[in-house]
Protein backbone atom coordinates (compact mmCIF):
# COMPACT_ATOMS: atom_id res chain seq x y z
CA UNK A 1 0.00 0.00 0.00
CA UNK A 2 1.38 3.31 -0.49
CA UNK A 3 2.35 5.74 1.94
CA UNK A 4 -0.40 9.37 2.46
CA UNK A 5 2.75 11.28 0.86
CA UNK A 6 3.53 9.05 -1.79
CA UNK A 7 -0.47 9.18 -2.38
CA UNK A 8 -0.71 12.63 -2.07
CA UNK A 9 2.24 13.11 -4.28
CA UNK A 10 1.05 10.83 -7.47
CA UNK A 11 -2.66 12.66 -7.03
CA UNK A 12 -0.35 16.19 -7.25
CA UNK A 13 0.98 14.75 -10.23
CA UNK A 14 -1.68 13.26 -11.78
CA UNK A 15 -3.90 16.98 -11.49
CA UNK A 16 -0.24 18.88 -12.71
CA UNK A 17 -1.11 16.46 -15.83
CA UNK A 18 -4.59 16.67 -16.21
CA UNK A 19 -4.81 20.47 -16.14
CA UNK A 20 -1.07 21.32 -18.28
CA UNK A 21 -3.23 18.44 -20.98
CA UNK A 22 -6.32 20.42 -20.96
CA UNK A 23 -3.61 24.08 -21.37
CA UNK A 24 -1.81 22.36 -24.24
CA UNK A 25 -5.12 21.38 -25.92
CA UNK A 26 -6.55 24.85 -25.47
CA UNK A 27 -3.18 26.60 -26.61
CA UNK A 28 -2.94 23.80 -29.87
CA UNK A 29 -6.52 24.10 -31.19
CA UNK A 30 -7.00 28.02 -30.81
CA UNK A 31 -3.95 28.25 -32.75
CA UNK A 32 -5.33 25.56 -35.11
CA UNK A 33 -8.64 28.07 -35.33
CA UNK A 34 -6.46 30.76 -35.76
CA UNK A 35 -4.40 29.17 -38.81
CA UNK A 36 -7.88 27.64 -40.61
CA UNK A 37 -9.60 31.71 -40.08
CA UNK A 38 -6.40 33.01 -42.30
CA UNK A 39 -6.48 30.21 -44.23
CA UNK A 40 -10.69 31.16 -45.18
CA UNK A 41 -9.10 34.60 -45.87
CA UNK A 42 -10.09 36.71 -42.62
CA UNK A 43 -7.61 39.20 -41.58
CA UNK A 44 -5.01 38.84 -38.67
CA UNK A 45 -6.69 40.96 -36.42
CA UNK A 46 -10.13 38.75 -36.59
CA UNK A 47 -7.95 35.47 -37.25
CA UNK A 48 -6.36 36.63 -33.90
CA UNK A 49 -9.46 37.38 -31.63
CA UNK A 50 -10.73 33.74 -32.85
CA UNK A 51 -7.64 32.41 -31.39
CA UNK A 52 -8.17 34.25 -28.37
CA UNK A 53 -12.15 33.24 -28.16
CA UNK A 54 -11.49 29.87 -29.10
CA UNK A 55 -9.47 29.39 -26.19
CA UNK A 56 -12.59 29.55 -23.53
CA UNK A 57 -14.48 27.05 -25.98
CA UNK A 58 -15.44 24.86 -23.00
CA UNK A 59 -15.14 27.38 -20.17
CA UNK A 60 -19.07 26.16 -19.25
CA UNK A 61 -16.92 22.63 -18.45
CA UNK A 62 -15.99 24.60 -14.94
CA UNK A 63 -20.16 23.64 -13.36
CA UNK A 64 -19.54 20.28 -14.32
CA UNK A 65 -18.39 17.99 -12.07
CA UNK A 66 -14.95 16.22 -12.38
CA UNK A 67 -16.24 13.12 -11.78
CA UNK A 68 -18.23 13.20 -15.06
CA UNK A 69 -15.52 15.08 -17.08
CA UNK A 70 -12.89 12.75 -16.00
CA UNK A 71 -14.74 9.68 -16.21
CA UNK A 72 -12.29 7.09 -17.85
CA UNK A 73 -15.63 4.88 -19.44
CA UNK A 74 -18.57 5.51 -21.50
CA UNK A 75 -20.96 7.61 -20.24
CA UNK A 76 -24.72 6.86 -19.22
CA UNK A 77 -27.28 9.14 -21.26
CA UNK A 78 -27.69 11.36 -18.03
CA UNK A 79 -23.84 12.09 -17.44
CA UNK A 80 -23.73 12.88 -21.29
CA UNK A 81 -26.96 15.16 -20.73
CA UNK A 82 -24.79 16.80 -18.17
CA UNK A 83 -21.74 17.40 -19.90
CA UNK A 84 -24.08 18.47 -23.16
CA UNK A 85 -25.45 21.77 -20.72
CA UNK A 86 -21.56 23.41 -20.89
CA UNK A 87 -22.19 24.34 -24.03
CA UNK A 88 -25.10 26.48 -22.81
CA UNK A 89 -23.40 27.23 -19.24
CA UNK A 90 -20.24 28.93 -21.08
CA UNK A 91 -22.60 30.87 -23.02
CA UNK A 92 -24.07 32.41 -19.75
CA UNK A 93 -21.32 33.03 -18.09
CA UNK A 94 -19.22 34.97 -21.40
CA UNK A 95 -22.25 37.03 -22.80
CA UNK A 96 -22.82 40.09 -22.01
CA UNK A 97 -19.95 42.40 -22.14
CA UNK A 98 -18.75 44.80 -23.90
CA UNK A 99 -15.37 43.27 -25.24
CA UNK A 100 -15.40 41.68 -28.57
CA UNK A 101 -13.44 38.79 -27.73
CA UNK A 102 -15.35 37.44 -25.00
CA UNK A 103 -18.96 38.40 -27.03
CA UNK A 104 -16.93 35.99 -29.71
CA UNK A 105 -15.89 33.13 -27.23
CA UNK A 106 -19.86 33.26 -25.91
CA UNK A 107 -20.72 32.23 -29.37
CA UNK A 108 -18.28 29.85 -29.79
CA UNK A 109 -18.97 28.00 -26.25
CA UNK A 110 -22.51 28.10 -27.22
CA UNK A 111 -22.19 26.66 -30.80
CA UNK A 112 -18.63 24.54 -30.88
CA UNK A 113 -20.97 21.41 -30.60
CA UNK A 114 -23.11 21.99 -33.55
CA UNK A 115 -22.54 20.22 -36.83
CA UNK A 116 -23.38 21.43 -40.28
CA UNK A 117 -26.19 19.16 -41.04
CA UNK A 118 -27.66 20.32 -37.90
CA UNK A 119 -28.00 17.18 -35.70
CA UNK A 120 -25.66 18.93 -32.94
CA UNK A 121 -26.03 20.59 -29.79
CA UNK A 122 -27.44 22.47 -28.25
CA UNK A 123 -29.46 24.40 -30.80
CA UNK A 124 -29.76 21.74 -33.30
CA UNK A 125 -28.61 24.74 -36.11
CA UNK A 126 -27.66 23.96 -39.42
CA UNK A 127 -25.07 25.38 -41.90
CA UNK A 128 -24.71 29.11 -42.09
CA UNK A 129 -26.76 29.56 -39.23
CA UNK A 130 -23.98 28.53 -37.28
CA UNK A 131 -21.75 31.15 -36.47
CA UNK A 132 -18.53 31.22 -38.68
CA UNK A 133 -16.24 31.29 -35.64
CA UNK A 134 -17.65 28.26 -34.02
CA UNK A 135 -17.46 26.14 -37.24
CA UNK A 136 -13.63 27.03 -37.19
CA UNK A 137 -13.21 26.27 -33.42
CA UNK A 138 -15.44 22.87 -34.38
CA UNK A 139 -12.59 21.72 -36.70
CA UNK A 140 -9.69 22.80 -34.38
CA UNK A 141 -11.46 21.18 -31.38
CA UNK A 142 -12.20 17.72 -32.95
CA UNK A 143 -8.67 17.43 -34.72
CA UNK A 144 -6.75 18.35 -31.53
CA UNK A 145 -8.94 16.07 -29.36
CA UNK A 146 -8.54 13.27 -31.39
CA UNK A 147 -4.58 13.64 -31.42
CA UNK A 148 -4.32 13.46 -28.12
CA UNK A 149 -4.15 10.87 -25.53
CA UNK A 150 -7.04 10.63 -23.50
CA UNK A 151 -7.67 8.29 -20.73
CA UNK A 152 -10.03 6.33 -21.86
CA UNK A 153 -8.57 5.93 -25.25
CA UNK A 154 -5.31 5.96 -27.51
CA UNK A 155 -4.55 9.03 -29.44
CA UNK A 156 -5.13 8.57 -33.27
CA UNK A 157 -1.87 8.59 -35.69
CA UNK A 158 -2.30 11.64 -37.86
CA UNK A 159 -3.36 10.28 -40.79
CA UNK A 160 -6.39 8.31 -39.59
CA UNK A 161 -7.26 12.18 -37.83
CA UNK A 162 -6.76 13.98 -40.94
CA UNK A 163 -8.95 11.34 -42.82
CA UNK A 164 -11.66 11.66 -39.91
CA UNK A 165 -11.80 15.80 -40.65
CA UNK A 166 -12.61 14.91 -44.15
CA UNK A 167 -15.31 12.20 -44.10
CA UNK A 168 -16.76 14.91 -41.61
CA UNK A 169 -16.81 17.58 -44.21
CA UNK A 170 -20.50 18.58 -45.27
CA UNK A 171 -22.05 16.61 -42.27
CA UNK A 172 -20.33 17.25 -39.21
CA UNK A 173 -18.74 20.24 -40.59
CA UNK A 174 -18.98 23.54 -43.01
CA UNK A 175 -16.98 22.36 -46.14
CA UNK A 176 -15.84 25.35 -46.67
CA UNK A 177 -14.11 25.02 -43.24
CA UNK A 178 -12.33 21.36 -43.89
CA UNK A 179 -11.06 22.51 -47.32
CA UNK A 180 -9.15 25.21 -45.47
CA UNK A 181 -8.40 22.91 -42.82
CA UNK A 182 -7.14 20.81 -45.08
CA UNK A 183 -4.79 23.40 -47.67
CA UNK A 184 -3.39 24.55 -44.40
CA UNK A 185 -2.11 21.29 -43.36
CA UNK A 186 1.35 21.63 -43.41
CA UNK A 187 0.75 25.18 -41.40
CA UNK A 188 -1.23 23.02 -38.89
CA UNK A 189 1.28 20.36 -38.55
CA UNK A 190 3.94 23.66 -38.17
CA UNK A 191 1.72 24.15 -34.77
CA UNK A 192 1.36 21.04 -33.63
CA UNK A 193 4.65 20.17 -33.89
CA UNK A 194 6.25 22.96 -32.52
CA UNK A 195 3.23 23.10 -29.34
CA UNK A 196 4.47 19.84 -28.35
CA UNK A 197 7.74 20.24 -28.40
CA UNK A 198 7.53 23.15 -25.68
CA UNK A 199 5.17 20.36 -23.57
CA UNK B 1 -60.03 25.01 -6.95
CA UNK B 2 -57.64 25.66 -9.04
CA UNK B 3 -53.90 26.02 -7.91
CA UNK B 4 -52.45 29.05 -6.77
CA UNK B 5 -50.07 29.87 -8.82
CA UNK B 6 -51.36 29.22 -12.23
CA UNK B 7 -52.72 31.97 -14.82
CA UNK B 8 -50.46 34.53 -13.82
CA UNK B 9 -48.18 36.85 -15.02
CA UNK B 10 -49.49 36.73 -18.78
CA UNK B 11 -48.70 33.19 -18.88
CA UNK B 12 -50.97 30.63 -21.00
CA UNK B 13 -51.56 26.76 -20.38
CA UNK B 14 -49.13 25.21 -22.33
CA UNK B 15 -47.48 21.52 -21.96
CA UNK B 16 -43.89 21.55 -23.53
CA UNK B 17 -41.18 19.00 -22.58
CA UNK B 18 -38.58 20.94 -20.48
CA UNK B 19 -35.24 19.65 -18.63
CA UNK B 20 -33.36 21.78 -15.69
CA UNK B 21 -30.05 21.69 -14.58
CA UNK B 22 -29.02 23.64 -11.53
CA UNK B 23 -25.68 24.06 -10.16
CA UNK B 24 -26.55 22.72 -6.36
CA UNK B 25 -27.20 19.40 -8.36
CA UNK B 26 -24.69 19.33 -10.99
CA UNK B 27 -24.50 15.66 -11.42
CA UNK B 28 -28.11 15.09 -13.22
CA UNK B 29 -30.68 16.69 -15.73
CA UNK B 30 -34.12 16.75 -14.40
CA UNK B 31 -36.73 16.08 -17.00
CA UNK B 32 -40.26 17.81 -16.42
CA UNK B 33 -43.26 19.21 -18.77
CA UNK B 34 -44.38 23.22 -18.66
CA UNK B 35 -48.07 23.81 -17.27
CA UNK B 36 -47.66 27.61 -18.31
CA UNK B 37 -45.71 28.87 -20.49
CA UNK B 38 -45.02 33.03 -20.96
CA UNK B 39 -42.46 35.27 -22.15
CA UNK B 40 -41.02 36.14 -19.04
CA UNK B 41 -41.27 32.70 -17.46
CA UNK B 42 -43.25 29.39 -16.97
CA UNK B 43 -44.96 27.19 -14.29
CA UNK B 44 -43.25 23.90 -14.16
CA UNK B 45 -43.44 20.49 -13.17
CA UNK B 46 -39.87 18.91 -12.49
CA UNK B 47 -39.89 16.14 -9.96
CA UNK B 48 -37.01 15.85 -7.59
CA UNK B 49 -35.66 19.62 -7.65
CA UNK B 50 -34.04 20.73 -4.46
CA UNK B 51 -35.29 22.75 -2.12
CA UNK B 52 -32.03 24.58 -2.55
CA UNK B 53 -32.15 25.08 -6.21
CA UNK B 54 -32.42 28.60 -6.93
CA UNK B 55 -30.87 29.33 -9.91
CA UNK B 56 -31.72 27.56 -13.10
CA UNK B 57 -30.45 26.55 -16.85
CA UNK B 58 -33.94 25.42 -18.62
CA UNK B 59 -33.96 23.52 -22.04
CA UNK B 60 -37.74 24.16 -23.53
CA UNK B 61 -38.75 22.42 -26.17
CA UNK B 62 -40.43 24.79 -28.17
CA UNK B 63 -41.34 22.95 -32.27
CA UNK B 64 -38.89 23.15 -34.47
CA UNK B 65 -35.93 24.35 -31.61
CA UNK B 66 -34.72 24.57 -28.16
CA UNK B 67 -35.13 27.49 -26.41
CA UNK B 68 -32.35 27.53 -23.95
CA UNK B 69 -32.65 30.05 -20.71
CA UNK B 70 -31.37 30.78 -17.30
CA UNK B 71 -34.29 31.21 -14.65
CA UNK B 72 -34.33 31.61 -11.45
CA UNK B 73 -37.02 30.06 -8.91
CA UNK B 74 -39.19 32.38 -7.68
CA UNK B 75 -42.32 30.31 -6.22
CA UNK B 76 -42.74 26.42 -5.51
CA UNK B 77 -46.03 24.45 -4.52
CA UNK B 78 -47.05 20.72 -4.39
CA UNK B 79 -46.87 18.78 -6.58
CA UNK B 80 -43.45 19.54 -7.97
CA UNK B 81 -44.43 22.95 -8.83
CA UNK B 82 -42.04 25.82 -9.05
CA UNK B 83 -42.61 29.11 -10.98
CA UNK B 84 -39.21 30.31 -12.50
CA UNK B 85 -38.57 33.90 -14.01
CA UNK B 86 -36.48 33.89 -16.66
CA UNK B 87 -33.18 35.89 -16.56
CA UNK B 88 -32.97 37.21 -20.34
CA UNK B 89 -33.70 35.86 -23.35
CA UNK B 90 -32.18 37.71 -26.50
CA UNK B 91 -34.22 40.01 -28.95
CA UNK B 92 -35.03 37.36 -31.42
CA UNK B 93 -35.66 34.09 -29.13
CA UNK B 94 -38.00 36.36 -26.84
CA UNK B 95 -39.95 36.88 -30.36
CA UNK B 96 -39.76 33.51 -31.40
CA UNK B 97 -41.07 32.36 -27.93
CA UNK B 98 -43.94 35.19 -28.01
CA UNK B 99 -45.47 34.35 -31.07
CA UNK B 100 -45.40 30.58 -30.42
CA UNK B 101 -47.04 31.44 -27.30
CA UNK B 102 -49.75 33.97 -28.94
CA UNK B 103 -50.21 31.40 -31.64
CA UNK B 104 -50.63 28.02 -29.45
CA UNK B 105 -53.58 26.03 -28.99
Amino acid sequence: MMSAPATKTRLLAGTEDLLLGIAAHIDRMSRYAEVIARQLGLDADCARTIRGAAKLHDFGKIAIPQRILLKPGPLTEQERLVIERHAVIGHQLLRGSTCELLDMAAEIALSHHERWDGRGYPRGLGRTKIPLEARIAAVADVFDSLTRGRSYRAAFKLQPALELIRAGRGTHFDPDVVDAFLAAEAKILRVRRSRRERS
Amino acid sequence: MSDPLEHRDGRRAISLDVSAWALVQPERVFSGTTVELGVDGALVRLAHLSPSAYELNLRIDLPGRPLHVSAKVVERGPPDLVVVSFDRVDAYERARLGEFIRTAR
